[in-house]
């Protein structure tokens, strides 16, 4: 039966972009869709509201610089309909460290001597913006860490927010950020008004976490303060985007015990985005087991365990699997890698975790993991093509 | 007296005629999440049956089901049941009707099951010809050989 333009452009905008790109061969009508600004804005705004449906896995960060190489692979049941171009892929691998990513925008750094040298592209559209970085912002180490967080706007999606934390007071022992924040449509820097103070600890600014307008910020758990200090404990810091406040939240006491040594906490968004009662959750792994909590109460810091798993519970076909790297996607999925291989495990329902085996991989140890989603997001108006 | 008539006012019932002349006594408050309907309601008052020419009783039926009983479980389960020849015929009526969230439900719903297929199947489904000309398909093909990857045989 015949189905009008308009409702067929309606149903082809829940479509993830690679099945889009696949029906351009359907006809001509159908193959004008994904040029037109309507609906690719209608693509992009519906597939915020869905699940992310692929991950970006890499080596270590340090190692990426000398064995380049970005892997993308999709969650089961995903891998038919959600991708991106193979030429692209191998661009991105050749080249690039991927730093984030979100509703299908990628932000990525050129791996280069010296320079830090910063783009968003979207791999599908093919389309690239570069971000100016000025002279106070620039890096000349090739090894120092940047501190570095993309975030997309849900009512504009024409814009989008990079945040770049610089060190501030390095003789302190307690070091103070800057917040600077470049607005992807004005194509402009900011500078926030008030520093952030994570306190005395190391913090993994690569697994921050976007919740209640503030962005937060896990610190290591290494042993070097005494039972005296402040900081002995590792905790959560966050940091208000609206009034640039820093608070502490406090880590559930059964995560603070034995952490010291061998141990791998990190925080990731719990429950869905379209949910009123999204969270964050902590994973603990230490000793080849898993060890989950959701935050219950935002104000008093109060968490709920919720599941404890042993890797050998699981039942992987490898022998002695090594967790190496692991992640939360879409709020409910443990995503995970050993030395070889990546494995999802469902967290809905504790009696039955449905372990699945997604794919071999070739990124070592310390392995990184990014979500990303296909869409048609624009880079922005000054956005170029990528050369590949 | 004034009690009686907003008790009558609430417990209103409308009649639609479907296409194929079966009657559908519902609500004034079911019958106004069709925005069409609540249009023609708008323009005359005191109208007692109101006619939907396009859409069958079959699947009249369905889309008042669906509005009296919508929600996220529901929702998730509906499309399950039907065809995708009722879905479509079902998202025809809702668009019709204009019942925008049983128009989102199913147009996700189809997408869903069109996804991984091919565009031999779609052209199907949607009964449309293919109008590229050979040259233009196959550069098509080859620009997005990547996203052919793992389709459906029909």
């Amino acid at each position: 039966m015949e189905v009008p333009h308009d409702i067929a452009f309606e149903i082809f905008s829940w479509l993830p972009a690679k099945s889009i790109c696949k029906f351009n061969s359907t006809c001509e009508t159908f193959s004008k869709f994904s040029q037109e600004t309507t609906f690719k804005t209608k693509q992009t705004r519906n597939l915020l509201r869905k699940d992310d449906t692929c991950f970006f896995i890499q080596p270590e960060k340090t190692r990426q610089k000398f064995e380049k190489r970005v892997e993308l692979h999709s969650l089961p049941k995903e891998k038919q309909s959600s991708g991106v171009p193979n030429n692209v892929l191998t661009f991105l691998s050749n080249s690039v460290s991927v730093l984030a990513s979100c509703n299908g925008l990628v932000l990525c750094r050129t791996i280069n001597d010296d320079s830090l040298d910063l783009f968003i592209c979207n791999p599908i559209t093919k389309s690239r913006s570069s971000i100016p970085i000025p002279e106070s912002l620039q890096i000349n180490d090739n090894f120092a860490n940047i501190n570095i967080m993309l975030d997309c706007s849900r009512s504009n999606l024409d814009d989008y927010s990079v945040f770049l934390f610089k060190e501030t007071n390095f003789k302190e022992w307690s070091p103070t950020y800057i917040c600077n924040v470049y607005h992807g449509e004005e194509g402009a820097w900011k500078t926030m008004a008030n520093r952030f103070s994570p306190g005395g600890r190391n913090m993994k600014f690569d697994m921050a976490v976007f919740h209640n307008k503030a962005i937060h910020v896990i610190s290591d758990s290494a042993f070097y303060f005494t039972k005296s200090s402040a900081f002995y404990d590792p905790y959560i810091m966050s940091y208000n985007l609206e009034n640039g406040t820093s608070t502490l939240l406090k880590l559930p006491t059964e995560a603070i015990k034995d952490c010291h040594n061998m141990c791998n906490m990190n925080i990731f968004n719990w429950g869905k985005v379209t949910s009123s009662n999204s969270s964050i959750c902590l994973v603990k792994l230490r000793d080849s087991g898993f060890i989950i909590w959701i935050l219950k109460d935002y104000k008093s810091s109060s968490w709920e365990k919720l599941l404890e798993v042993r890797v050998e519970a699981l039942e992987l076909k490898e022998e002695n699997p090594n967790v190496t790297g692991f992640t939360i996607m879409n709020g409910d999925l443990l995503v995970f890698a050993t030395e070889e291989n990546v494995y999802s495990c469902g967290l809905d329902n504790e009696k039955s975790m449905k372990v699945e085996e997604i794919c071999q991989h070739n990124c070592g140890s310390n392995t990184r993991f990014i979500a990303y989603s296909d869409t048609l997001r624009s880079c922005g108006t000054n956005a170029e093509t990528m050369p590949c | 007296m004034a009690e009686e008539k907003s008790q009558a006012s609430s417990s209103k019932m409308l009649t639609l005629k479907a296409s194929d002349g079966v009657l559908f006594e519902v609500e004034l408050n079911i019958a106004k999440e069709m925005k069409t309907v609540q249009a023609y309601i708008d323009d005359c008052e005191d109208i007692e049956t109101i006619p939907i020419p396009n859409v069958l009783g079959k699947h009249l039926a369905i889309v008042i089901e669906y509005i009296k009983k919508t929600n996220e479980e529901y929702d998730a389960e509906f499309e399950k049941q039907w065809n995708m020849d009722d879905l479509q015929l079902l998202l025809l009526a809702a668009n019709y009707l204009n019942i925008s969230g049983l128009q989102e439900c199913l147009c996700k719903a189809i997408a869903k099951r069109i996804e991984n297929k091919s565009p031999e199947y779609v052209r199907k489904v949607f009964n449309i010809e293919n109008d590229h000309s050979p040259e233009e398909e196959a550069k098509l093909r080859k620009e997005y050989k990547w996203a052919f990857e793992g389709v459906d045989k029909d």
